[in-house]
């Protein structure tokens, strides 16, 4: 083994000759942008309900049409980015931060303790997770908060799993075992040398699951267990527009597109990012030779 | 009283044994184990650190076996020096050696990277932006900072070039510490330990003054490592036996790579006393002495 730049950091400037991954980020961006500055970027406010302009086509006046009510279909698109981004930032960051934790603890304890952990995770890992989401959203009351509670439930277990054999990997490492030597308490030898080089493959996987997060926060949605009306939210507005998509295609196509796209760009970014950090660099392979192949290669709900 | 000493252990990963019943007093004058790939030096080594309990048989800190000693005081009388590569890639290498300091102490990284033959200001460096040379320097001083009694070097120099060998080995020469030192590089035992035990799958084949060891190998093991050094100038070094053939589950371990190999080698043979030093075989009388 040789030493390297951490390999993240070395793997981002190799990131941009890989053009789809590139285009995947500029998406994001975009993305994240338009969300952040709905307010500023919508051309109508965001409930404003014009009766006598419902289910216009598109035009120059409301480029993406109106939907029933007569709201304009690109001022809730962009306010629903909002929704989307904040249910999947949530679940990923409740799910990376419970799953990585426990992880990386049964990763570096080993014996009994990962045990118990990981029989834990394959219990949650049994449950088909659209169906574990669903009965969630029936027991609770249906709304944003529900969704990112349902999905984090079923998203967590993969974070556990992957950091857990990422770090059993890093806990055999020469600099893990002088710090033991040293008397640095477990603890502190997870959170200086454990944690930071067990991150990396998880960044990865957050940005590949990014994309599922928000179809699933859509579907749980479309369902009618997430976002209530009048949030404005990609997969709600999918099903409120269902009915009209024979007639009134617009209703339907953009949302639906919206949800594409980010999705899309997301897995495209994260993609990149694995073959970056797999191909080409010694240490991260090296890193992700010990995971568990189920890891990435998992059903979508 | 050695401060060290394995007494019987036999030691292994799950219930697999990988080293089996070595007896072995770190002395005065640095103690070297030498012995190919999978031996179990570094397995021997991470008992001797506390970091692997034996199956069986004690090591033993002073007059305490270790597993009941007081950890704090073995941790700041014995600490390890891994390969150069044992350094967080993350971390800072100042920090990597700060981590053994305590938080009242930090200011002494400098003093300890000057004391090792590197420019303090390379304390806010990566590894990876250091050379090899200077990385086996950090991960010395960081075994330094506690002060430690002994020093367990596993290949400290392996993955270095000759010359940053060199400098290494006189930077190791130097300093104030017992050492075990674990290692397949023949010349640097010589230059560092005064009594050498050579292992072969998991077991000491012979011991004794490094000196004699080397001059005069007792076991067809350690002549046939001593012999397959290259020499400057002299012939290529000449392979004896199947040299790549597994150890024997029974009997002597080594026999079937054995030249001297007979059939009494089919029983394990004892370790037994045969000029001033310690050696498993049945046929030592046999080996030629050039």
């Amino acid at each position: 083994m040789t030493h390297h730049a951490p390999p993240l950091r070395r793997s981002l400037p190799r990131l941009l000759p890989d053009r789809f991954a590139a285009f995947g980020a500029v998406l994001i961006v975009l993305v994240v942008l338009a969300a952040v500055l709905a307010p500023w970027l919508a051309p109508y406010p965001l409930d404003e309900v014009r009766p006598l302009e419902r289910l216009r086509p598109p035009s120059a006046e409301h480029w993406f049409g109106t939907d029933q009510v007569g709201r304009d279909v690109l001022t809730r698109i962009l306010y629903g980015g909002r929704t989307s981004l904040f249910i999947a930032a949530s679940v990923l960051a409740v799910s990376a931060l419970a799953g990585v934790t426990l992880g990386v603890v049964a990763g570096y304890a080993g014996g009994w303790l990962r045990d118990v952990i990981m029989r834990v995770t394959d219990i949650f890992l049994a449950f088909p997770a659209l169906l574990l989401s669903l009965a969630l959203a029936v027991v609770l009351q249906p709304g944003v908060n529900t969704v990112i509670l349902a999905i984090a439930v079923t998203w967590w277990p993969w974070y556990t799993r992957l950091s857990a054999s990422v770090a059993a990997s890093i806990a055999t490492r020469p600099y893990v075992d002088a710090a033991r030597c040293l008397g640095v308490p477990a603890p502190l030898i997870i959170l200086r040398h454990v944690l930071p080089n067990s991150l990396t493959p998880v960044l990865v996987q957050l940005s590949l699951d990014a994309g599922g997060v928000i179809l699933t926060a859509a579907a749980l949605s479309y369902l009618g267990l997430g976002a209530q009306e009048p949030t404005a939210e990609w997969g709600l507005m999918v099903q409120q527009g269902q009915t009209l998509f024979t007639t009134n295609w617009w209703v339907v196509t953009f949302p639906g597109l919206a949800i594409l796209l980010t999705a899309f760009a997301f897995n495209v970014l994260g993609e990149g990012l694995r073959g970056a950090l797999d191909i080409r660099s010694g240490g991260a392979r090296q890193e992700r030779a010990t995971q568990e192949p189920a890891s990435a290669e998992r059903p979508r709900p | 009283m050695t401060l060290l000493r394995a007494e019987a252990v036999t030691l292994g990963y799950g219930r697999r044994p990988v080293v089996h019943d070595v007896t072995l007093d770190i002395t005065e004058g640095g103690v070297g184990l030498i012995g190919e790939s999978g031996s179990g030096k570094t397995t021997l080594a991470r008992a001797f650190l506390g970091l692997l309990t034996p199956i069986s048989g004690n090591i033993w800190y002073g007059d305490q076996i270790l597993k009941n000693a007081d950890l704090r005081a073995f941790r700041k009388d014995v600490q390890p020096v891994f390969q150069a590569e044992s350094l967080d890639p993350r971390m800072r290498v100042g920090r990597s050696v700060a981590e053994a300091l305590p938080r009242n102490a930090r200011h002494r990284v400098a003093e300890l990277l000057e004391q090792v033959g590197l420019d303090p200001t390379l304390a806010a460096r990566r590894p990876h932006e250091l050379s090899g040379g200077q990385r086996q320097r950090v991960v010395i001083a960081r075994a330094l900072a506690v002060g430690p009694r002994l020093l367990i070097l596993d290949e400290p120099t392996s993955a270095l070039d000759v010359t940053v060998q060199a400098r290494i080995l006189d930077l190791l020469t130097g300093l104030d510490t017992e050492r075990l030192l674990i290692t397949h590089n023949l010349a640097v035992v010589e230059r560092l330990c005064r009594t050498s035990y050579v292992l072969f799958a998991g077991r000491v084949v012979e011991s004794g003054p490094t000196g004699d060891l080397l001059a005069k190998p007792a076991h067809p093991y350690t002549r046939a490592l001593r012999d397959a050094v290259p020499k400057l100038g002299g012939p290529p070094p000449e392979a004896r036996g199947r040299t790549e053939a597994v150890p024997a589950a029974t009997g002597c371990a080594y026999r079937l790579r054995c030249p001297l190999a007979a059939p009494v080698c089919e029983q394990p043979p004892p370790l037994r006393e045969l000029d001033g030093r310690h050696v498993a075989c049945h046929r030592a009388q046999d080996v030629p002495v050039s």
